[in-house]
């Protein structure tokens, strides 16, 4: 019956989305109104605070107003350092770590609304027959250390030093106020409030107007490229400082045919070539969003694997390769539109 | 009671003076009796309160005293009233759990957060004269983590209530030209087709009805001035346009006894104050023109260039296909 249902991975992992999309944006219904009744105030997913409808909090909220409310105001006034500043952060962050250590990463891949709107984009964009724009090897470094600026400047820097003083006060959330997701599940809620500009001063005008502008160029660049928001999105940086603490991993082991196949970085929507080339802890990479496509489309027996505490969930297969290449090829295109992308090993053979 | 109820002109008079020490702008000859607060919301229902020029209501009002640290996140704050002469002030969890009565103190009733019980406390100052009955209500938000407000709004507190239904939850609030609900009930029991009065520190004045089940849907009217600018730096957190207090009213008269109800906080600006959908609109646009070169295909730009149709349509991606 479940498997009738969910003949793919791929296909578990979308029907897991769309109901995470639900709940993260209108789930507030459902599990409540007030804070205390979301799921968490610290998801490691970009669900909304501003949306007024959500079911749960995205971690970046807390974080930002530690930042500026207690470690900023704290390292100022030089006191109460434990109650005001050590102990809400720990709370905090442990409340986040009580959820990411159940599902690592896949909260990026499986629960996150923003990475599930780019993903309905990137399908749609394949049934409208736009063409796809990837990251090779020698180019996708340059993207990767922007989710880790995003992080320490607009999630932790600013607001430490609106905190303290040394920054406007206005800066003291700029992650939300440049938050696609911020945009994209208030619209869904047919709330315009977001996307309307602040235009009070000019750091709101100008924050606003990077996030409206990145968020317009995110909604139509996911017709064309996979994820695109998701890789400078703090969120990612955030859950990959913590990763490797988490038990659920996903696991590759070295493999002769490996070098001359790379169909896993093809299937990869971040375009993580490291899963191809390494194995071991290696090819777990930072960027990597769980999403299972890798060990999806791995051709041959147990080499990429998801575990949890060491037991494999789920874990690739040449017979379930080829079922799955039926319905999908590695790059997303659906059945009776199976053109696959030129590897490297493809071009070098 | 007595000894609280005769003391409290006193007590009034030591909260004003120090009010006064805490706020020298504040014109030294002002009145204790109408004193007044305009209130900036800084969370939730918490507020910081100044001194403002006039009176704006008869009704009861239940407000935070100016005090010296009343910013400190999570400090004990004192609550005052106005319109009203207290016999008792209490404080209802949010956990649904009994609730306190508030210790008087030289600047007004001592409001303390209890650790893990939740971030709003429900405020009540009860007055009894006679066969003449009144309450004043509000809410204080301090930030503890704990439950959910619902069973503390749900639990009868006093015989006439107004209760909100929802609170505005964190990162909301009440604002103009929004509708919010409030349950009216005496007793437990829905209280239909009563009217419901709202006074606004800017002046508004409205009268609603509550429907078949007791709700009351309140609108709040759009009648804020231009806010003054807000000072750069130290730490504080803008709100945004500076919120104003409101308090809603009502009476009841049975068996002889005539109950007075009334619930105050604040409201601020329409949604869209300060903002533009245009140059949201526009931003957003914007971003799409910048984005909409990946949507074309190659062969796409090359057949514009040569200006002839182009009839491998059949591929599907840029790239060069290599199985």
């Amino acid at each position: 019956m479940l498997k009738k249902l969910f003949p793919t991975l791929s296909r578990f992992r979308f029907t897991v989305q769309l109901i995470m999309l639900f709940v993260t944006v209108y789930g507030g219904n459902v599990v409540g109104h007030y804070a205390a009744e979301k799921i968490t105030g610290s998801l490691p997913a970009l669900s909304c605070a501003y949306d007024k409808q959500n079911g749960g909090y995205c971690v970046l909220i807390p974080l930002q107003h530690q930042m500026h409310h207690r470690i900023g105001e704290a390292l100022v006034k030089g006191q109460q350092v434990f109650n005001t500043v050590v102990l809400p952060l720990v709370i905090t962050l442990a409340s986040f770590f009580v959820f990411f250590v159940f599902l690592n990463k896949a909260f990026c891949g499986w629960i996150c609304p923003m990475g599930t709107v780019q993903e309905l984009a990137y399908k749609f964009g394949r049934l409208i027959n736009r063409p796809l724009h990837r990251f090779e090897a020698n180019n996708v470094g340059r993207v990767r250390p922007v989710k880790w600026l995003m992080l320490l400047v607009l999630v932790l820097g600013l607001p430490l030093m609106a905190g303290m003083g040394v920054a406007p006060d206005q800066v003291g959330d700029p992650y939300c106020q440049v938050c696609p997701s911020r945009i994209a599940t208030t619209l869904l809620t047919a709330d315009t409030e977001q996307i309307a500009m602040r235009t009070a001063n000019p750091i709101n005008f100008t924050l606003a107007a990077i996030g409206n502008t990145m968020f317009g160029f995110v909604l139509l660049a996911a017709f064309a490229a996979r994820q695109p928001f998701c890789r400078i999105c703090p969120m990612l940086s955030l859950n990959a400082l913590f990763q490797k603490l988490s038990p659920m991993k996903l696991v590759k082991v070295q493999h002769d045919k490996c070098d001359k196949c790379g169909i896993c970085t093809i299937a990869c929507p971040m375009d993580i070539h490291e899963i191809w080339h390494n194995h071991g802890s290696k090819a777990f990479h930072e960027d990597c969003t769980m999403c299972g496509r890798c060990a999806e489309y791995c051709p041959d027996d147990d080499v990429i694997q998801i575990k949890y505490f060491g037991v494999p969930l789920f874990k690739s297969s040449r017979e379930y390769f080829k079922a799955r290449l039926k319905l999908e090829s590695p790059e997303g295109m659906p059945k009776n539109k199976v053109i696959w992308l030129k590897t490297e090993g493809a071009k070098n053979g | 009671m007595k000894i609280f109820k005769s003391s409290f002109p006193v007590l009034a008079l030591l909260a004003a003076w120090s009010a006064e020490a805490a706020d020298m702008t504040a014109p030294a000859s002002r009145p204790v009796a109408t004193m007044e607060h305009a209130e900036r919301r800084v969370h939730g229902g918490e507020h910081a309160q100044r001194p403002a020029a006039r009176e704006w209501t008869s009704y009861p009002l239940l407000m935070r005293a100016m005090t010296k640290g009343a910013e400190q996140r999570g400090a004990p704050v004192l609550m005052t009233t106005k319109n009203i002469q207290p016999d008792k002030y209490a404080a209802h969890p949010p956990s649904g759990d009994a609730p306190r009565e508030l210790e008087l103190t030289l600047g007004g009733a001592k409001l303390e957060p209890l650790p893990e019980v939740g971030n709003y406390y429900w405020v009540t100052a009860r007055e009894e004269q006679g066969d003449r009955i009144t309450v004043a209500s509000t809410t204080h938000y301090f930030s503890n983590p704990g439950p959910a407000p619902t069973k503390m709004l749900l639990m009868q507190k006093h015989e006439l209530e107004l209760i909100p239904q929802p609170l505005p939850r964190e990162h909301g609030r009440y604002r103009e030209n929004e509708d919010w609900k409030f349950l009216l009930r005496y007793n437990g029991q829905p209280l239909p087709s009563h009217a419901v009065k709202l006074e606004t520190q800017n002046g508004s004045k409205n009268s609603f009805s509550s429907d078949a089940e007791g709700i009351v849907t309140v609108r709040f009217p759009a009648d804020s001035k231009p806010a003054a600018p807000k000072k750069e730096g130290g730490g504080g957190h803008d709100h945004g346009p500076r919120s104003v207090p409101f308090v809603l009213q009502t009476e009841y008269e049975v068996n002889g006894k005539q109950y007075i109800t009334a619930f105050n906080s604040t409201y601020s600006a329409d949604a869209y104050a300060g903002r533009s959908l245009a140059w949201g609109t526009g931003f957003t646009l914007f971003g799409m023109l910048l984005a909409s070169p990946l949507l074309r295909r190659k062969q796409d730009i090359r057949k514009a260039k040569a200006g002839v149709p182009d009839k491998a349509q059949a591929a599907n991606t840029n790239t060069a296909k290599g199985e």
